[in-house]
Parts: structure tokens; C-alpha cells; sequence
């Protein structure tokens, strides 16, 4: 059974995207497997929960250009009433194992990695960013859509600005090959025109007629990929760019339909992309721009986290989570400068680090001298610029001062607390991350730094399941922990340390090189001070 | 010595006939300026005037109108360049300074309330127009000098009226564009001819901002308009053109309008408007442009579309002033309206000429054509020498065309060619009888 291709087809999945559809299926629960093909075989780049779902169309919206329905899974073989325009493949449970069936033949899908599975859609595909950016009229007649004819018609035609070359269905050789001196990188910009070539030549005539419709002359914006395979006719690459294009329409029109007939004011509707875990390639989703992040939080729970068979713990669809805002963080900063080190020579040492994205905080930055007792503060910061990054809030990093008047709000501190230089500890950082971002902490203490190497397993937990950066305070500094690599066999431990007590520029190389930012052994610590460890706790929302 | 006005010798020929007429003339030059060097492509002379209310050889106000209407019927590429004169050394002083005073007037005239669409277009073109003053008597050039238009105190430097056997050998850009727009739009406040122009509007911006794709390609910024295909395959070695012919390639056009952008990032939510109008607009209109070869392909693209804006505009006017006639409104307007359309004719009959262009109602009949060609363009034309054909009226056909007649001529046929002359006014009352039962036999017969 193993080796045996179905017609000559292998079907590529992730283990993640396997591990979804493996916990719908024991739930239950249908939907598809989407992807594209490479050259015969099939990649799966993602997976959507599609109970409620009537309408292949439907499906359609989430996907960006050039991925399509590949197959569907669900246990109980009932046939929904989902048809697709290609034939596509039947997975679902059997024995523990996903089994796909297609046109009487059975197989496994081959198990790969997200960064093989990102490696083959790189390789076979370039990609392509359809840009919109104009007023189209919504019309209302009798229900809210856009009048299509503004962006899709007969003349609607392809630009390539970068190549200076307009894509037109007419080719049927491979449309790269057409083309051989340009270069065709990815995210190239593509841009909607309409043809005026015209094949009669009747001299203009005009009618007028008065019209009592309403009509909203609304901006829309978008840069929606598409998956371009590289051997593709231009032919196809236009029926993908069309795809992409009717998707958004409808996307817009989803959220119009929802608005009463009678509303005075239409919102604008905003495109925002998402890494959804496990997913090959980002996803596009439309909020109205009138509704906030909370506002949303219902749709967010009860729509987008089931239809991508996620639960709703953490946050992946707040628009603080977008790849394409300009997310207000100081773009002078370092992200995760850890990300580029070796990782220690441990016997059996398994690493064990932050999840997601952080920004190196540290002493004198933004003008502010704060040497020599600023270190928990800028820790304090590098943790609550994990929360920023994950999308947890929108609020800015407080400064100095407004940490300490967070302290004196909360009841910690008397008021003269703001304004000095006085050192903070995990205490007042577990306090402020709750005040001010609702985020709860776990306080670990140590009596003495020597023990601090065997509580390796519990900050590898910590790692494992919070997967935010840990502050640590004690003696008279303070660091960031981002890490630890623990080896089950010898019990021994290293510590991924962040330091905020850095003085110099954003300079990897130099913060590298001298250990700021590095991998320290057990007697970095001072063996007799005794430690306080703040652990922050995700919030469970989404 | 100045900047070079070339001329050629056809031109030079035009100008002694005129002497040999030995009457006083006054007329509009005609053709290209270049950066170094400027081309004179045609004469045209002001009508005579019947009551001249003044014994001035130059009359300021009669020229600009003159140059007003000959503008109409350029392509694009070519403009008004300068004012001429044939008249005697003895009233020199008077002569020079009438044209002087004539030169700005048509400037002024001429560069009244462009459309915003046009800036981008025309913003470079050059403003030295030239003042020619040959002598009645002798038919030498007394005085050939250039003015800043921008200027209205310069004191004009010399330039050099050069006869050539061969200027330079033309390009010529053509295009069909459809017009096909629908907009809800707001109409109540203005005249006829804002409606009208309001209607054109988003389009001619369309036009501004479109793509062009010049014989199948994207011209790049560095392009330039070559008389041969540039890369070898057998056909470039061909040279189908005599080395000093007039037109060299003619290149067809396809144009692709971008969507108008989107600019308020701040607006979250947006009222729905009552415009009040929907308004329609179909067909196809011709535009083309004459270039001297070696121009840039992009500043070509740029005169190709400034001619098929002011095309579009003058459209518009003509329209307005026959709807103004007939008391008719836009808004009150129940059936479709049909624009004039473009017809062409050329300096000499001859098809490997300059084009120029006249503006046809359905209902009018070419010798209507022919007779303002006559008036303002000062050439007479057979009617068959009209092509008509290069834009077409839609079928009658079609439900509900109402084809605006224009009231001063009236006619049953759109017939294209039809021989001799039309005796107008006996026709008259006849022709109203006539019109009145073409227009109740259309809308019965839907």
C-alpha cells in the first residue's frame, strides 16, 4: 500500500496540515485539502473545516490564486452537495491512518516538513501580487454587491510593470519562455487594465436616463498573490489572476450582504494576510474597517478559528497579526537576533526557545539614559514586544516613566516612585504585564543561582507550552531568558540569554560576537544571589 | 542666426502664388516646434473678410478666430505655430506689429480653459511661435522672428526661414479607443456643454493616464520612433519607404486605461450618494498623431492622446451648440444621442499626406463638409476626396436613435456621397416636412 501512487500522483502534506484533518476527522468533522499541483504531483499547502458550507465558491474566497480544492475528507462518506471543477481526491480515517482514496485506488500521502513544503511551492511557482487599489460603485438592488463590471469584463488585461509586459490570454507556449531576458522574481506587481482596442468604429452615442439608485463609491485595496506554476500559458495565468480577482469580489460582497439594505453608511473593507500555522503560503481576509479587533472577536471564534480547524487559544487573525500593516514597531529595532546563533554542543541538549517574534530592547535607546539601572525595565519591554508581535495588543511599549506610574496606579509604589531611578524586579514586572496588558505570570524563585542549571526541565516546559520570553532578576541584574537547551541525560542546561544591559548600537554582529545576545552555561549566574523568575502566561483568546 | 523654420519647397511655392495674386494676406502657419529646429507643414490664409472695419492689413480678433477653427481640424502633432503675412515693404511697421499683436491673441484664444487631462500631455510643448513677413512687391522674407508666447514683452529673437526639399520624414501613430463608460453622475446645475463635458470627463483622464502599446509592444521610456523596425528579421532590410518621402511607418495603437486610484487611506466609512443621472456612452473614437521620426515613442504616445481628447471635446462643443439650438437639454433628453463623427481629408487628395479632420452630424451631408473646409481650411475638395468611413454612424436600425439635425440643413438620407450641390434653401421647408416623418417612421418602427 505504501509505495503505490495513484495514477502516477503523489499527494505532499504537512505533518501539521495531516495533524488537523486526523483531529476533525475523529471529531467528525468534514472539509478540504488544498493545493496545487507540480508537474503531475500534488502539494496540499492547507486545510479548511467546511461543515457549514454550502457552496464551492464559498471555499474558493480563502485561497489565494492558483491553489484550488484537491480533496476532501470526512469520515462518515457522505456526499455533500460541493462539487469542484476538477476531480479531486476522497481522504479519511482508517486504523489511525489517513487513507486517500481516488478513482478506486487507495494510498498514504507523503508526510514532509512546512519548510519542504514552502521549498517545493518556491521552487515550481513564482508568484504574482494583483494590485487593486480604486472606487468601485456598490449598487443597491435590492441587496448590497459591487458592480463587478468596474475591475472584471472583457477588457480586463494584466500588467507587469517591473517587465513592462502586459499578460494577455493568447499564448499556449509556456509564457515564461516568451519572455526570456526578464526577470521573473516573486511578488512581482501585477496591475489591472482594461483593453480600448476597439473593433468597430461607430462614432460615439450617448444615452442618459435619470436614476433614483443609491450608489456608494467605495475604495477597494488589495494586493492578493497568486501561485503562478512556472511552466504555466499565459492562458492559465490569467484564468489564476481572474480567479484571484472574482474571490475578492465575492469576499467584499460576503460582508456587504450582511449589511441592512437600509444602512446610511457602508464601511470600507480592508485586506489583511495571515500565516496560518502549518499553511505553505499566506491567507487573505477582509474586515470592515469601522469594526475593531474586539468588535470582530465573535467572527473571529465562531468562523475564521473552526474553518481553520484552530482552536481559539491564541490570537491569529487580529489584525496586529497581519504581515502587511506597518505594525508602528520601531523599525530601528532588532527582531529575534537569537535566530541566527548556533545551537550549543550538548550531549543529548534538546533546544527549547521563545515561540514567535520578540524586539531586543536594552539600555539607551531611544535617547534615554538609562544605564546602570534600566535592565528590568528594557526587559519588561522586550517581553511585552512579544505580546505586540503575537498580536496579543495593540498598545504601544511604555516608557520608563510610564511603567513606573503603571506601578503607582496599581497601588505598588507611592507616587515619587515616577521620575527616579529605581530598580524593578519580577514582582513589579508580573504587576505591570498584568495591569497593563492582562497578562498573568508565573513566579519561579531561587534561592541561589547554582540551582537555577537544574530547573532546566521547568523552563523547557515553560518554552514548550508558553513559549514566551522569561524575566529574570536577581543579585543586582536583571536579564531576558529567550531559551534553554536541555539534555535529559546529563541534566545539564544552557541559557539562551538576552541582555539588556548593552549599551551600543543595533548592530547584530557586534551583539553577537560579544555575547549580548548568546547562549550562557550554568555559572553565568551568580551561585549565591537568589533569583526571581517572571513567566509570563499566554492569555487564552483568539 | 537663430532657430531654423524649415520649409518645404511646396510651401515656399505657395507663398509666390500668393504674391502673384498681388492681395494683401494674412493667414496661420501651421506644423511642428521642435527643440532645434521647427516645421512648417501648411499655409492656411484667413478668409477674407467681408466688411473690414478697419484698414489694418492684420485684424488681431479675425486671425485668432481663424487659427480657432483651423486648430479643430489638425491632427495630433501639429499645431497653430505662427502668423504670416504677405504684404508690401511700404506698410512694414504696420504689418509686423499687427502680427505681433495677432500672434498673442491667437495664443491667448487658443490656450483658453484646457481640460485638466491635457496638462500632463501638452505642459512641454514649446511656445515660440514665429512671425513671417513677405513682401508683396518682391516676394522675399522681410522678416521671419520668434516670440516667447509666455511673453509678453519679449522682444522676439531672428530665426531663419529655410527652404528645404525635405524637412523630415513623419511617423504616424493611429488608434481606435473605445468609449464605452457608465456613471451615475450629477447633472442638474450646469449648461449643455459642462454636462456634456462632465460626462467625458473620467474618460479623457482615462485616456491621459492609459497604457499605450505601440505596434505590439510596451515602449520603454528610451524608446525611440524609428522609420525601420529596429531588430533584424528579412522584412527590416526592405526599405519601403522612398528615402525622402513624406510618411514613413504608420504604427497602430492599443491603449489600456488604468483604474483611477483610490487616495483617502483615512475614511472609514462612506454615505451613499443620489447622483441623480446614469449616463451611457458607446462607440469608438479615431485619434492619430504625426511625429517627426526619431522623437521619443513616449512623447508621440502623448500627442496621440492629446488628439483624441481635444477630438473628444470639440465633439462635445459642437454637440452642446446644436442642442443649445434646438432648445434641447440633457437631462430632459429621452433618447440616445449620437456625436459627430471624424472624417478625413488630406492637403492634395493624395494618400500618402497629412490627414485632416472635420466633424459630420448624422444627417449632414459631406458637401456641408466641404464647404466649411473650404471657409476655414481654405482648400477645396471633391466630395469623394472626403473618407468618411474611418468612424461610422451606428445603424438606424437600433431602437430609439434620435440623430441630432443640425438646424440650419436638412436632409431624409445619410447618404456619404452624394453628388454636387444641395440647393439649401429651397429645400427648407420641404426638408422640416421631410425630418418630421423620417423621426415619427424611427420611433414607430420599433
Amino acid at each position: 500500500m505504501k509505495g503505490k501512487d495513484l495514477d502516477g500522483e503523489n499527494i505532499f502534506i504537512t505533518d501539521n496540515i495531516l495533524h488537523k484533518v486526523v483531529a476533525c476527522l475523529k471529531a467528525d468533522r468534514s472539509g478540504v485539502l488544498v493545493g496545487l499541483t507540480i508537474r503531475g504531483e500534488i502539494l496540499i499547502t492547507g486545510c479548511l473545516s467546511c461543515d457549514d458550507i454550502t457552496n464551492t465558491s464559498q471555499i474558493e474566497t480563502w485561497l489565494p490564486g492558483g491553489i484550488s480544492v484537491k480533496g476532501e475528507f470526512n469520515q462518515s462518506k457522505n456526499n455533500k452537495n460541493l462539487s469542484f471543477s476538477e476531480p479531486i481526491f476522497h481522504a479519511s480515517l482508517i486504523n489511525h491512518d489517513v487513507i486517500i482514496s481516488f478513482d478506486q485506488q487507495k494510498t498514504k500521502p507523503r508526510t514532509i516538513t512546512l519548510t519542504e513544503a514552502r521549498r517545493m511551492l518556491q521552487d515550481s511557482t513564482f508568484s504574482l501580487k494583483l494590485i487593486v487599489n480604486t472606487k468601485v460603485d456598490v449598487m443597491n438592488n435590492g441587496r448590497l454587491s459591487v458592480r463587478s463590471e468596474n475591475l472584471i469584463s472583457d477588457e480586463t488585461t494584466f500588467f507587469v510593470p517591473s517587465l513592462n509586459i502586459l499578460i494577455k490570454s493568447c499564448d499556449d507556449g509556456e509564457f515564461v519562455k516568451c519572455f526570456p531576458k526578464s526577470d521573473f522574481s516573486n511578488g512581482m506587481e501585477v496591475k489591472i487594465v482594461k483593453s480600448k482596442s476597439s473593433s468597430d468604429n461607430v462614432a460615439p452615442v450617448l444615452s442618459c436616463q435619470p436614476s433614483s439608485h443609491a450608489v456608494y463609491q467605495v475604495p477597494v485595496r488589495f494586493d492578493g498573490l497568486c501561485y503562478v506554476n512556472k511552466d504555466s500559458s499565459s492562458n492559465k495565468i490569467v484564468t489564476d489572476l481572474n480567479m484571484t480577482l472574482r474571490c475578492f469580489l465575492h469576499s467584499i460582497n460576503v460582508w456587504l450582504e450582511s449589511y441592512n439594505k437600509t444602512s446610511t453608511s457602508l464601511p470600507v473593507l480592508q485586506f489583511f494576510d495571515f500565516n496560518v500555522p502549518g499553511w505553505c503560503h499566506p491567507v487573505s481576509i477582509c474586515y470592515p474597517a469601522n469594526q475593531s479587533d474586539d468588535d470582530l472577536a465573535q467572527y473571529r471564534r465562531e468562523t475564521l478559528h473552526p474553518l481553520f480547524c484552530e482552536s481559539c487559544e491564541r490570537p491569529i487573525f487580529r489584525r496586529a497579526n497581519s504581515l502587511n500593516l506597518d505594525k508602528e514597531f520601531s523599525k530601528e529595532l532588532l527582531v529575534n537576533p537569537h535566530e541566527t546563533l548556533p545551537c550549543p554542543k550538548l550531549v543529548d541538549g534538546k533546544v527549547y526557545t521563545v515561540h514567535g517574534l520578540y524586539s531586543y530592547h536594552h539600555y539607551m535607546q531611544d535617547n534615554f539614559n538609562d544605564n546602570g539601572w534600566g535592565c528590568a525595565y528594557r526587559s519588561l519591554q522586550t517581553l511585552m514586544s512579544w505580546f505586540r508581535h503575537q498580536g496579543y495588543t495593540n498598545k504601544p511599549i511604555p516608557t520608563h516613566h510610564e511603567i513606573q506610574q503603571v506601578l503607582v496606579d496599581v497601588g505598588d509604589k507611592p507616587k515619587e516612585f515616577v521620575g527616579t531611578r529605581k530598580w524593578i524586579g519580577s514582582i513589579e514586572v508580573n504587576n505591570v504585564l498584568s495591569e497593563y496588558l492582562g497578562v498573568t505570570s508565573k513566579i519561579m524563585f531561587v534561592s541561589q543561582g547554582s540551582e537555577l542549571e537544574g530547573r532546566g526541565r521547568e523552563l523547557a516546559m515553560h518554552f514548550d507550552n508558553q513559549g514566551t520570553p522569561v524575566m529574570i532578576g536577581g543579585g543586582v541584574l536583571a536579564h531576558t531568558i529567550l531559551g534553554v537547551c536541555f539534555s535529559e541525560t546529563s541534566g545539564e542546561t544552557r541559557f539562551l540569554i538576552l541582555d539588556p544591559h548593552y549599551t551600543g548600537g543595533e548592530d547584530l554582529k557586534t551583539i553577537i560576537d560579544k555575547g549580548w545576545c548568546g547562549w550562557k552555561r550554568g555559572s553565568f549566574w551568580d551561585q549565591k544571589a537568589y533569583y526571581n523568575l517572571c513567566l509570563p502566561q499566554r492569555p487564552t483568546l483568539c | 542666426m537663430g532657430k531654423s523654420v524649415l520649409v518645404e519647397d511646396h510651401i515656399a511655392a505657395y507663398l509666390q502664388l500668393l504674391v502673384k495674386n498681388k492681395s494683401n494676406r494674412v493667414g496661420v502657419i501651421v506644423g511642428k516646434i521642435g527643440t532645434q529646429r521647427d516645421y512648417v507643414v501648411k499655409l492656411i490664409c484667413c478668409p477674407f473678410k467681408e466688411s473690414s472695419s478697419n484698414d489694418q492689413v492684420v485684424d488681431s480678433a479675425w486671425v485668432a478666430a481663424t487659427a480657432d477653427e483651423v486648430s479643430h481640424m489638425l491632427p495630433g502633432g501639429l499645431h497653430v505655430m505662427g502668423i504670416f503675412a504677405v504684404a508690401p515693404m511700404a506698410l512694414s511697421k504696420d504689418v509686423q506689429n499687427g502680427l505681433r499683436q495677432a500672434l498673442y491673441s491667437t495664443h491667448k484664444l487658443l490656450s483658453r480653459s484646457q481640460h485638466s487631462s491635457l496638462k500632463p500631455l501638452l505642459s512641454d510643448q514649446l511656445q515660440m511661435w514665429t512671425l513671417l513677413h513677405v513682401d508683396l512687391v518682391s516676394g522675399k522674407t522681410l522678416l521671419c522672428r520668434q516670440y516667447d508666447m509666455n511673453d509678453k514683452t519679449c522682444a522676439g529673437k531672428p530665426a531663419e526661414w529655410k527652404i528645404t526639399k525635405h524637412a523630415t520624414t513623419w511617423i504616424v501613430l493611429k488608434t481606435l479607443i473605445k468609449v464605452n463608460t457608465e456613471l451615475y453622475i450629477n447633472l442638474a446645475s450646469y449648461n449643455v456643454e459642462q454636462q456634456l463635458k462632465g460626462c467625458v470627463s473620467s474618460y479623457c483622464h482615462g485616456v491621459a493616464n492609459a497604457l499605450v502599446e505601440v505596434d505590439g509592444r510596451i515602449p520603454t521610456i528610451s524608446d525611440l520612433l524609428e522609420l525601420e523596425r529596429a531588430t533584424g528579421s528579412a522584412k527590416s532590410k526592405k526599405t519601403k519607404f522612398m528615402p525622402h518621402s513624406k510618411l514613413g511607418r504608420t504604427l497602430t495603437c492599443q491603449l489600456y486605461f488604468a483604474n483611477s486610484e483610490a487616495t483617502d487611506e483615512t475614511v472609514k466609512e462612506f454615505k451613499p450618494l443620489q447622483l441623480g443621472h446614469l449616463v451611457k456612452l458607446s462607440g469608438s473614437i479615431f485619434a492619430c498623431a504625426y511625429i517627426p521620426a526619431k522623437t521619443t515613442v513616449m512623447d508621440g504616445i502623448k500627442l496621440l492622446k492629446a488628439d483624441a481628447i481635444l477630438s473628444l471635446l470639440h465633439r462635445c462643443t459642437l454637440l452642446s451648440e446644436e442642442m443649445q439650438e434646438n432648445k434641447q437639454n440633457l437631462v430632459s433628453y429621452e433618447k440616445y444621442i449620437s456625436f459627430p463623427k471624424r472624417v478625413a481629408f488630406t492637403d492634395s487628395g493624395k494618400p500618402d499626406d497629412f490627414l485632416y479632420f472635420d466633424y459630420v452630424f448624422p444627417g449632414e451631408v459631406i458637401d456641408d463638409s466641404v464647404a466649411r473646409i473650404k471657409e476655414t481650411f481654405d482648400t477645396i475638395l471633391d466630395p469623394g476626396m472626403i473618407t468618411d468611413n474611418i468612424e461610422l454612424f451606428a445603424p438606424v436600425k437600433n431602437e430609439n436613435i434620435e440623430t441630432i439635425i443640425p438646424a440650419k440643413e436638412a436632409s431624409e438620407t445619410h447618404s456619404a456621397n452624394s453628388e454636387g450641390s444641395f440647393p439649401y434653401g429651397s429645400l427648407l421647408a420641404a426638408g422640416a416636412a421631410l425630418l418630421s416623418a423620417a423621426i415619427a417612421y424611427l420611433s414607430l418602427s420599433d
